[in-house]
């Protein structure tokens, strides 16, 4: 009885696989073309306000925007975040792709994440995640800081934006004397 | 390096001072972005590889100079510990200032090595000159603790120690100056002195050579007791040249007065007959 019973869903089994592999390469294609096609923006800039006082303004040469997946990808990302201190200077930073999903007011930094500071620091990281709603930058891959005869290595960072703290956790630092 | 003692004072600016590398871990760092200062938080520890030396403190703040580059501040702050070797110092804060060429360590502070020890309140490095001076609290006395050669043991050098109001280090002259109430006390005799002011000089093996007391020098020790404006005290030759309205009062001998007395430090030697090979040398204050 059991034997029959596995028989069967064996036999079940290899009648999908045959049906899947008889399926015609026109087939394939029209299941394609129904799949929603990214809508392609060059020198695309965001903008994001706090208040009337302008925050993060970034730029990307090619936005690729899902619609219906409500996902954007930015391409050669280059962004500024601005001080609260008219007088103080801005961070910048770049990244090779940025993905916006949904309205989460996330966007995920993506591919050699560098981030420039005022006084000549730098900080280099893969990936680094945007959280609007809590002005906050935050990663938890390896980062490195270097410039100023500093060097630091961490396994995570934080930048809170409005307050312009940047925190590495268990920095490595290697300090010229 | 001279002198051991000297040693540890210039092993203080280590994290500050002269060209090398450090490697420092802690659990947090923050960059202040607007002046460039990085603060390492808790459990911060540091080694140098170069020059052997280790480091731990609560917390360490470095700022450079944005030109230069160069180290401008640094504080270390919550029992920090630097050693090197047999050197070692302890303190619950220490300052760096370039620009006024200072550093300072305050709270608790103990610099000592193998041979010496001094404990304080507050001790300020001059990084131009390479002096020091060490304090203790208001109302309160340095302790100090210095090797000595056992005249019985060479092998087994014993400990002169005392008190002091303040202690001055200089490094290029290879002494150190007690000044205010000074007190010390040598148990091999044993004796103990007072005076208003003591140079201690070191010789190359870190121990005592020569202390010069001035200032109002008294001297008691079992069946003598000494007074003179100045004293010699030699811990190579175990010899005390009293200078100056010398006055010695010693059992069984009676009193002997001059204005140049010259004994053993064994009580039981008595007095110098001849004179002695190597010229004394006295430092008096101008002031």
């Amino acid at each position: 009885m059991k034997a029959g019973l596995w028989g069967a869903l064996l036999l079940l089994g290899m009648g999908a696989l045959f049906l899947w592999l008889l399926q015609s390469p026109e087939e394939e294609v029209a299941r394609r073309a129904e799949e929603e096609k990214p809508a392609i923006l060059t020198s695309i800039e965001l903008k994001d306000y706090e208040g009337s006082q302008l925050k993060v303004q970034l730029f990307a040469k090619e936005a690729q925007v899902l619609e219906k997946a409500k996902t954007t990808d930015l391409f050669g990302v280059y962004g500024v975040i601005f001080s609260e201190d008219p007088a103080g200077e801005p961070t910048k930073l770049w990244a090779n792709r940025a993905k916006l999903s949904g309205n989460t007011k996330l966007m995920t930094l993506i591919g050699d994440v560098r981030m420039e500071f005022p006084q000549g620091r730098v900080l280099l990281t893969q990936i680094l995640v945007y959280d609007q709603a809590q002005d906050l930058l935050w990663g938890d891959q390896r980062v490195r800081l270097i410039g100023r005869g500093d060097s630091v290595e961490a396994e995570g960072m934080k930048y809170l934006l409005q307050k312009e703290r940047l925190t590495l956790a268990r920095p490595l630092i290697e300090v010229e004397l | 390096m001279k002198i051991g003692l000297l040693l540890v004072l210039m092993l203080l600016p280590w994290a500050l001072y002269g060209q090398s590398k450090a490697v420092i871990h802690g659990q947090e760092l923050r960059l202040d972005k607007k002046s460039g200062k990085l603060l390492v938080d808790q459990e911060v520890t540091g080694y140098d590889a170069r020059k052997g030396v280790r480091f731990r403190s609560d917390k360490l703040e470095v700022l450079r100079d944005p030109t230069s580059n160069k180290i401008t501040f640094a504080k270390a702050q919550g029992f920090v510990v630097v050693t090197q070797g047999m050197e070692y110092a302890s303190f619950d804060q220490g300052l760096y200032q370039r620009n006024m060429s200072l550093i300072t360590l305050t709270g608790g502070v103990i610099i000592g090595n193998d041979q010496a020890r001094i404990e304080g309140d507050r001790a300020v490095y001059d990084t131009e000159t390479q002096e020091a001076k060490l304090q203790a609290q208001p109302n309160q006395q340095l302790h100090f603790l210095f090797h000595q050669q056992n005249p019985d043991d060479p092998s087994a050098p014993t400990e002169v120690t005392g008190v002091a109001d303040e202690i001055r280090v200089f490094r290029e002259q290879n002494k150190a100056i007690l000044q205010g109430h000074v007190q010390v006390y040598d148990p091999v005799e044993p004796s103990q002195f007072t005076a208003g002011r003591v140079v201690v000089f070191f010789d190359d093996t870190n121990q005592l050579d020569e202390m010069t007391a001035s200032g109002g020098f008294t001297m008691k020790q079992p069946g003598r007791e000494s007074t003179s404006r100045r004293a010699v005290l030699s811990y190579n030759t175990r010899l005390i040249s009293l200078l100056g309205n010398a006055k010695v009062q010693q059992a069984g001998e009676g009193e002997v007065r001059g204005d140049r007395v010259e004994m053993h430090m064994d009580v039981k030697k008595g007095f110098v007959r001849g004179k002695r090979k190597k010229p004394l040398r006295i430092e008096i204050p101008l002031d």
